[in-house]
């Protein structure tokens, strides 16, 4: 079964690389900001005890594969990283209702 | 036949055939097989813990240094993150359990002196004893039995109370040392939601704070200074996601073979694929270890 952990794990190292090859200061602060909260995020949930079967986790993993997708996409064709940045910041936002629910 | 195939065809035959309730040679043989990797996963696990407080220090250290930072980015009294000290501790603890665990098979299978196994039970009950409440999957009653069995072997090492010893400790610890496993490994996992994720977190935020550095800098100290941080996040990177890997795919393989040796020990007469699926998993391990070893 896919976690949020797996998948972040994968969002960050991409948010990075994805950063590094774009050349579009616009996108790029958009990135950068997005990486801060991924990362700040990411750092609240460790080590908390995650309920797995809410309806937020199940929607914050599914937006993480999104997202991951999509920052793979776009590490090929840069043309694609405004879509990707959309589905990062989607994925942020599930993310925060999910940390607020980490005991 | 290879070496290594014909020593697994007699660990296979030999314990098949046992039924006397003594340990054959060759099951001994596998038992410190067993008992070494353990030792070694308890060793490596407890200084991992130590090495990734340490480079999660050093990464929020170097993100200090570089130009540009924002203010409280990252929290000087927060430096260590996750890995505070109480909670390392908990985690070498746990590690501590394992190592003895190993080390006390190991004598039990090994040493004919009895001053030595009771050395290295009173480690493993000393460890069992500082582990956190929470953790603790025997009660006192259960760890005082465990050190009932090493006493009653007495002076005189005879096969069958070796034999007897190493059964009953491989039974009644079983759901402790499954336990301290699940946890650990959970732990290192670089794709769980533990402290290796943390540890990835802290890597990918340097490396891009690093890199924007980088890009801004004019002066070439400030040049220097985000080079070297951002090529320290990379090196973290590329090193510590296989080392954490590694180091859980291990804890799991010494679980798995914790359960096997409890299955093929619960029987005076265990089966050829008892036999096989255990001495197949501690040779994973034995090598798994010895990789990880090497990566370090």
């Amino acid at each position: 079964m896919a976690t949020v952990g797996a998948n972040i794990s994968k969002t960050l190292p991409l948010l990075t690389d994805l950063i590094e090859k774009t050349k579009d200061k616009d996108e790029k602060a958009r990135l950068r900001a997005l990486h801060k909260e991924m990362a700040a995020k990411l750092k609240e949930l460790v080590d908390k005890n995650v309920d797995k079967a809410t309806q937020e986790y199940e929607k914050a993993t599914a937006a993480l594969e999104d997202a991951n997708a999509a920052l793979r996409a776009a590490r090929e064709d840069l043309a694609k990283t405004a879509k990707a940045i959309e589905k990062v910041a989607k994925a942020a936002e599930w993310l925060g209702k999910l940390a607020k629910l980490a005991a | 036949m290879t070496g290594s195939r014909l020593w697994t065809a007699l660990v296979v035959a030999a314990l098949a055939t046992s039924s006397t309730g003594c340990l054959s040679s060759a099951q001994l043989a596998a038992v410190r097989q067993f008992s070494a990797a353990t030792t070694a996963v308890g060793d490596l696990a407890t200084s991992e813990f130590v090495v990734l407080r340490n480079e999660t220090i050093s990464m929020n250290e170097a993100r200090l240094t570089l130009p540009g930072i924002d203010p409280g980015e990252p929290d000087q009294t927060n430096l260590d993150e996750s890995f505070d000290p109480e909670d390392v501790e908990a985690r070498v603890r746990a590690a501590g359990v394992l190592k003895a665990y190993g080390e006390l098979l190991l004598a039990l299978a090994t040493e004919s002196q009895t001053e030595e196994i009771k050395k290295a039970s009173d480690s493993l009950l000393a460890n069992l004893s500082a582990l956190p409440s929470a953790d603790q999957k025997l009660d006192k009653e259960q760890q005082e039995a465990l050190g009932t069995i090493v006493t009653s072997i007495g002076g005189l090492i005879v096969e069958f109370k070796r034999s007897k010893a190493i059964r009953t400790i491989v039974a009644d610890t079983t759901p402790q040392i499954v336990h301290l496993c699940d946890l650990l490994a959970r732990d290192f996992d670089p794709d769980g939601d533990h402290l290796a994720t943390g540890f990835l977190a802290t890597t990918e935020t340097l490396k891009e704070r690093a890199f924007e550095a980088l890009e801004a800098a004019q002066a070439r100290d400030d040049k220097v200074a985000s080079l070297a941080a951002y090529r320290a996040a990379q090196a973290g990177r590329d090193k510590r996601a296989m080392v954490l890997a590694r180091a859980s795919q291990s804890l799991r393989q010494l679980r798995k073979a914790q359960d096997q040796l409890k299955t093929a020990m619960d029987s005076r007469k265990p089966s050829v694929s008892d036999i096989k699926e255990f001495v197949a998993t501690a040779k994973a391990l034995h090598s798994a270890v010895q990789v990880l070893a090497k990566g370090k």
